[in-house]
């Protein structure tokens, strides 16, 4: 174990102990491109710049709305970039006036984003978050349960914890529900469900919940646990990333809020 | 015996509790003895019904039933023993602590694979639990509500792959007190039958 109570890796390369998860993402990435082919196939060169524009809108739509709700300006990023991109393929706006300096803007904030996705600093973490509560745990004794885990108590008040909430929130590591006794954190496998409004209950996601009263309680949901290649012994698991969360609050009260992205950050590197 | 006593009263409760009961009895009272035809064609009942209720106050002792008939076919007659039944119930021996009091050392966790639901409910509680019995169509879906202080103890529950804790100290750490001791048993027995929770050796 290091300093930070995560577990070191003994092999040079790190191996990851979950399966593919994005299966959704992937499929509605491919139905974009599809629809992006079928549309030049059939409706020619004119149809495919309507639906590239039209697809470069609804991007900047929804990178608006995660602009707004987690307040993270990294996303103006985003939002300028497939605005720009809308403004530059949309037919009708193709001969406005400035076109060429909106092709320009558009492919410096293109840029921009290859930066930031590179710096991580718009990642989704429910990979990350996974995977590193999955690192101090070797044993695989199954154990499955869909009772949350009491993971112990830790010093914090309401403040301390609406406080890392937000702070999660504005770096979609987790999405926050505030309710009357607790901060729930739920850790979707998809965000963007939560952030669009599509999705309100948590009941079937994994979360950290903490009570004011001061304990800690972990729900793996089944699907998550199933994300896992291998069924690793559900208690340590959830005890590792109630530990996990336990440090993001010491690390956000002492205001070195940025350990946690760092250790987020971490995840992929092998520490041989 | 108090089964016995208790079956008895059942049995009791069942015959009063007939449409024709009241009607029935006014006529054992009114009458020195009487007979399974003499009741029913009095009271417009089929003889089958009126012989059954006549049988049961006297398995009851409530009635004393006698032969009749000399050169006939004999017959039974019927008497009233009493004026008045009383029904005492003692629900305090419904449950023996006695029996039950080797429980709290009991070490038990939750069964692996158990496919339990169990539902979160607030303040550190668990609200309801799901238990699947059977499989394809005929699988069955059977819904346990849970008391605030069985919902306690079952949030404190070791995991499967816990260590094994007595009842006394999941009931400690869920802050139960005694008093909610014979519901808590009630739940452990119902969801050792049901597979949900095992019994382990420390």
């Amino acid at each position: 174990m290091n300093k930070e109570g995560v577990n070191v890796m003994s092999n040079a390369f790190y191996i990851s102990k979950l399966r593919t998860t994005q299966k959704v993402m992937i499929f509605l990435t491919a139905i974009a491109i599809a629809s992006l082919v079928f549309s030049r196939i059939f409706f020619g060169a004119l149809g495919f710049y309507w639906a590239l524009g039209v697809l470069q809108v609804v991007m900047t739509l929804i990178h608006f709305m995660v602009l707004v709700r987690t307040r993270n300006p990294v996303y103006l990023i985003p939002v300028f970039m497939y605005g720009f991109w809308a403004l530059t393929f949309l037919p009708p706006l193709e001969n406005i006036p400035g076109h060429n300096a909106i092709a320009i803007a558009s492919a410096v904030f293109l840029a921009a984003f290859i930066v930031t996705l590179f710096s991580k600093k718009i990642n989704w973490r429910y990979r990350e978050i996974l995977e590193l509560a999955a690192k101090p745990v070797d044993d695989t004794a199954d154990g499955f349960t869909s009772r949350p885990f009491p993971a112990g108590k830790a010093d914090f008040n309401r403040r301390d914890v609406i406080g890392l909430a937000r702070f999660l929130m504005k770096n979609v590591v987790v999405y926050p529900i505030i309710e009357k006794d607790r901060v729930v954190l739920v850790i979707p496998r998809y965000m963007w469900s939560y952030i669009l409004f599509l999705r309100q209950r948590y009941d079937k996601e994994t979360y950290v919940a903490f009570t004011y009263s001061g304990r800690i309680n972990v729900c793996i949901a089944e699907m998550d646990y199933k994300a896992y290649k291998e069924e690793l012994t559900f208690d340590q698991l959830c005890a590792s990333l109630g530990d996990m969360f336990k440090q993001f609050l010491i690390w956000y009260k002492s205001g070195e809020s940025k350990k946690i992205i760092g250790e987020l950050n971490s995840t992929w590197r092998s520490e041989a | 015996m108090e089964n016995k006593k208790f079956e008895a009263a059942q049995r009791f409760a069942a015959l009063i509790s007939k449409e024709y009961a009241r009607e029935f009895l006014r006529l054992l009272i009114i009458y020195k003895n009487i007979s399974a035809s003499e009741a029913a064609a009095r009271l417009e009942l089929h003889i089958k019904t009126a012989q059954d209720f006549l049988e049961g106050l006297e398995k009851a002792g409530i009635v004393d039933k006698r032969k009749a008939g000399e050169k006939k076919r004999p017959y039974f007659r019927y008497s009233l023993q009493m004026k008045e039944i009383c029904i005492e119930i003692d629900l305090g021996s419904l449950y023996d602590p006695i029996a039950y009091s080797s429980w709290q050392e009991l070490c038990i966790r939750e069964k692996k694979n158990s496919g339990a639901m169990f539902k979160e409910g607030q303040d550190e509680r668990i609200s309801s639990v799901h238990i699947f019995q059977g499989k394809g169509r005929s699988r069955v879906e059977r819904k346990l509500s849970l008391t605030e202080a069985q919902g306690r103890f079952l949030f404190h529950l070791p995991f499967p792959t816990e260590a094994p804790l007595s009842v006394a100290e999941i009931c400690k750490k869920a802050g139960l007190k005694e008093d909610y001791l014979p519901e808590i048993f009630d739940l452990i027995e119902v969801l050792i039958k049901k597979q949900v929770i095992s019994e382990e050796k420390e």
